[in-house]
């Protein structure tokens, strides 16, 4: 009787546990994320750019969509954005 | 005659200035390319031993879009604007010796106070026409930069826009010698006391509501920020702000050296 019981339930909670598996696809070739912030002053127009990357992207979709969540102020989506050193390479 | 005519037009331009319900607003153009070009118009008048200076919001030259993608790196820039729409505001106390001005930085828009500073500009004894009107020309260095103002002697203003004060006559054009600043006059108007009180209300109602510090709090601010850079980003990780020993960077605004700071 226990057995029976059991067995339903662990299929049910394998059926909960793997509707939260992602889909997402991870681009092999991708490994760092780089961003330019410009921040430019409104009443002077002084403007200046600095280069900030991401190692936690997977990839390009996910890297515009953290560039997105910057430019939206989303800085919860986006606080794995370190500044960089260096100038972002060119692609 | 020749005095008759010089008569009537001195009267001409006082009663301009002093109609009983009516005061003089000039009206110039400004031209800021310090790494964005942008214009936008500056009004400047004299109300009770005080000079008003406004502008209206900042209009860049180039479209800039939030996000876009760096041709030649395809990587993606995100632009980032500091508080306000570029509006400033600044006023001359004279009798008080204060100068008060609006500045933006981060995600403020500041007020500042500071000792009012009298300029000395001194003519280079060339005369020249412009915008039709025949100007001496006039050097005069501040905070680090050094400008020319082409000056009509016949009208007896002695206030300029920003912060500039001290002139012989009416500044019909003030520029940099780097060619970044500069501020042209286009219009004289006249404005109706009235106007000109509503106006100062809504100012000075403006001016309270802000944050406000000394002008050298601000530039310490100012250095110690990126210019306003870090103040965008603080809400990010902490390797968004600046690291231990990073290089100040270069002042790039209007005013680079203050009086306060040694002389090289």
């Amino acid at each position: 009787m226990k057995k029976l019981f059991l067995l339903p339930m662990l299929c049910l909670l394998f059926l909960v546990m793997s509707s939260f598996s992602s889909t997402e696809v991870l681009d092999e070739d991708f490994s760092t994320c780089w961003v330019t912030l410009t921040y430019t002053n409104m009443n002077t127009g002084e403007s200046h750019t600095e280069t900030y990357y991401s190692n936690s992207r997977t990839s390009g979709a996910d890297c515009a969509a953290g560039a997105q969540a910057l430019a939206n102020g989303d800085f919860m989506n986006s606080s794995d954005f370190r500044r960089s050193p260096v100038l972002a390479p060119a692609f | 005659m020749k005095y008759f005519i010089y008569i009537v037009f001195f009267c001409q331009f006082f009663g301009h200035g002093q109609d009983n319900d009516s005061i003089p607003i000039f009206e110039y153009e400004v031209n800021y390319n310090l790494g964005k070009a942008l214009v936008k118009k500056g009004f400047v008048f004299e109300y009770n031993s005080n000079v008003y200076y406004n502008t209206s919001k900042t209009e860049f030259i180039e479209n800039i879009e939030k996000l876009t993608t760096d041709g030649n790196t395809g990587v993606p820039n995100v632009n980032l604007f500091s508080a306000g729409d570029g509006t400033e505001n600044n006023v001359s106390l004279f009798k008080e010796k204060i100068h008060l001005d609006t500045y933006s930085l981060g995600n403020d828009v500041l007020l500042t106070d500071e000792m009012l500073q009298m300029q000395k500009w001194v003519s280079t004894g060339h005369m020249k026409l412009v915008n039709g009107r025949n100007c001496a020309e006039m050097v005069s260095g501040f905070r680090g930069r050094d400008y020319i103002a082409y000056v009509d002697l016949t009208i007896p203003v002695k206030f300029g826009p920003w912060k500039f004060n001290s002139f012989p006559g009416l500044p019909i054009l003030i520029y940099d010698t780097e060619n970044k600043l500069q501020w042209t006059l286009t219009e004289i108007r006249k404005k109706s006391y009235g106007n000109i009180l509503n106006f100062i209300e809504e100012q000075e109602s403006y001016l309270n509501s802000l944050k406000k510090m000394t002008l050298r709090e601000y530039v310490k601010l100012y250095d110690d920020t990126d210019h306003g850079h870090t103040l965008m980003v603080s809400k990010l990780s902490r390797d968004y702000k600046r690291e231990n020993g990073r290089k100040k960077m270069k002042r790039e605004g209007f005013e680079l050296k203050f009086e306060w700071e040694t002389v090289d």
